[in-house]
C-alpha cells in the first residue's frame, strides 16, 4: 500500500458518479442516467469534464496506429456541404426558436387581454427569425402496416431523445430495443425501451448537425434485456426517420 | 528545445482548431494529419478490432468538425488531449451500442499497448501525462490497474471483476479509492 492518504482500514469511499461514468464502469442503466443527468445537470456536467480532463492524459500513452487506408477522402465527403452542423449553427436555431416562442407568448397574452381582438404575430418578431427548421424534430416510428407504434422527438438544444409509445406492441416475455442505422451502416443499440411509458435518452452524437438525418430508427422485438448479440435478432415492429416539424 | 517543440506543436494545435471550429475545411485536413496516429492508437486500443476502429475514427473527425468549437484552451487540458477524449468517447460508445464487453479479438491483441506506461517524448502534453503518471504510481497498485483497465476497456464494474478476478464489492473498493486517491493527488 503505497497511498499514503488511504490505508486498509479507511473507511468505504463514497461513490463518484461523475468518476465512475467517466471510467465507463457504470451498468447499462445507471450509465444511461448519468447521460441524461449530463445534459440537465450542470454541476454534474462539469464534475465529469473535470474527470475526463484528469483521466484524459493515459490516452497519451496509446502506441500510435496508421489507419490501413487512408479515410480523409470519406471523412471529407462526409462533412456537411454547410456549416449547418456546427455549433453556432444551432446555439442561432435555439435562439431564434426561443424568440418564436416569445413571440408566441406574447400573442397568447395579448390574446387573453383582448378577447374580442384577433391578433397577428408581431411581425417584426417573425421575420428576425431566420429558422427554415426548428431544432425539434419529430419521427414517427410505425409498422409496415398501421398505426403509429412510437413517436420520437429529438431535442437538439438540450440533446434529449425521447421515444413515446403510440399503438406499441407488448410482447409477452420480451422486450422492444430501440436501434439506429446510419445509411448504408449496421444497426448500433439505443437500448430496450418500455411499452407503456416514455424513454428519455441521451440523443446520440450522430444527429449532430443534421437537419434532416438520413439516419433510421427501429425497433425490433428482443429477448428479456436486450439484443444478446448486439445487432437486432427478432422482428422489427416499427420504423421510421426525423423529419423537421 | 523540446519544450519549444512542445509549445508550438500546441499552438498549431490550437489554431487548427480554431480554424476548424471556423468551418476550415483545409484545417481538419491538416489536422488529421498531425494527429490521426495518435488518435487511431486510441481507438484501437479500446476496440481491438482494427476495421471497427477505422469506421469510428471517421466518426471521430466528424464530431471534431462540429465541436471543435467547444475546446477551450483556457482550461488548461491540451489540445492533443482534448482530441483524445473525443476519440476515446465515440470508440466507448461503440464498445457499448454492439453491446460488447467481449473480449477483444485475439489478433489485435498484439496491436495494443500494454499497461506498462510507454515514454512520451516530444508531445505537448507530456507535463500533463507525467502529472497523471505520479499519481497512479502513488496509488495502491491493484487500484491503478483496475482504473487503467476501466478506462481502456470501458467494461463495467461487473465485467472488470471477471476479467480481474476478484469479487465486485472488492473492484468497486479500488477504484473507488483510487478515484479518490486520484483526485487528491492530482489536486495539490
Amino acid at each position: 500500500m503505497t497511498g499514503a492518504d488511504l490505508s486498509p482500514a479507511a473507511p468505504e469511499p463514497p461513490e463518484d458518479l461523475a468518476g465512475e461514468y467517466v471510467l465507463g464502469v457504470l451498468d447499462a442503466a445507471a450509465w444511461r442516467e448519468a447521460s441524461l443527468r449530463l445534459r440537465t445537470d450542470d454541476a454534474f456536467a462539469a464534475e465529469v469534464r473535470l474527470w475526463e480532463d484528469r483521466l484524459a492524459p493515459l490516452l497519451l500513452e496509446s502506441r500510435d496506429a496508421a489507419p490501413s487506408r487512408d479515410l480523409w477522402p470519406d471523412i471529407r465527403r462526409a462533412l456537411p456541404a454547410d456549416r449547418s452542423g456546427s455549433v453556432a449553427y444551432w446555439r442561432g436555431l435555439a435562439a431564434a426558436s426561443a424568440l418564436i416562442a416569445a413571440a408566441c407568448l406574447a400573442v397568447v397574452v395579448l390574446d387573453r387581454g383582448r378577447p374580442q381582438t384577433l391578433v397577428s404575430p408581431p411581425p417584426a418578431a417573425v421575420a428576425a427569425a431566420p429558422a427554415p427548421e426548428e431544432p425539434m424534430q419529430v419521427a414517427l416510428l410505425k409498422p409496415v402496416s398501421g398505426p403509429t407504434a412510437f413517436v420520437a422527438t429529438l431535442d437538439r438544444k438540450r440533446r434529449i431523445m425521447t421515444v413515446s409509445p403510440g399503438a406499441a406492441p407488448s410482447p409477452k416475455g420480451k422486450s422492444l430495443e430501440l436501434w439506429m442505422i446510419p445509411p448504408g451502416g449496421a444497426p448500433q443499440a439505443l437500448g430496450v425501451i418500455p411499452a407503456d411509458r416514455s424513454a428519455k435518452m441521451p440523443m446520440p452524437d450522430a444527429f449532430e448537425g443534421r437537419g434532416d438525418t438520413p439516419i433510421v430508427l427501429a425497433v425490433s422485438v428482443e429477448p428479456t434485456g436486450g439484443s444478446p448479440t448486439g445487432h437486432p435478432t427478432g422482428p422489427v415492429v416499427a420504423r421510421g426517420r426525423f423529419s423537421a416539424v | 528545445m523540446a519544450s519549444n517543440t512542445a509549445d508550438l506543436d500546441r499552438v498549431r494545435l490550437t489554431r487548427a482548431l480554431e480554424r476548424v471550429a471556423g468551418g476550415d475545411a483545409a484545417a481538419l485536413e491538416d489536422l488529421y494529419r498531425r494527429t490521426s496516429a495518435k488518435l487511431f492508437g486510441v481507438v484501437v486500443r479500446i476496440l481491438g478490432d482494427r476495421s471497427e476502429a477505422e469506421d469510428v475514427l471517421q466518426d471521430v473527425y466528424i464530431t471534431i468538425w462540429n465541436r471543435a468549437g467547444s475546446y477551450d484552451a483556457s482550461r488548461g487540458v491540451s489540445p492533443i488531449t482534448w482530441l483524445a477524449t473525443v476519440a476515446r468517447n465515440r470508440a466507448i460508445d461503440r464498445a457499448r451500442s454492439r453491446g460488447l464487453r467481449q473480449t477483444k479479438p485475439m489478433e489485435a491483441a498484439a496491436d495494443i499497448a500494454d499497461s506498462a506506461p510507454l515514454a512520451i517524448v516530444g508531445l505537448e502534453s507530456a507535463d500533463e501525462a507525467r502529472r497523471l503518471q505520479a499519481c497512479l504510481d502513488a496509488l495502491d497498485a491493484k487500484q491503478a490497474d483496475a482504473i487503467r483497465t476501466a478506462f481502456f476497456d470501458g467494461v463495467t464494474y461487473e465485467a472488470l471483476a471477471n476479467r480481474l478476478g476478484a469479487p465486485l464489492g472488492t473492484v468497486k473498493s479500488w477504484i473507488r479509492r483510487g478515484l479518490a486517491g486520484l483526485k487528491a493527488c492530482l489536486s495539490t
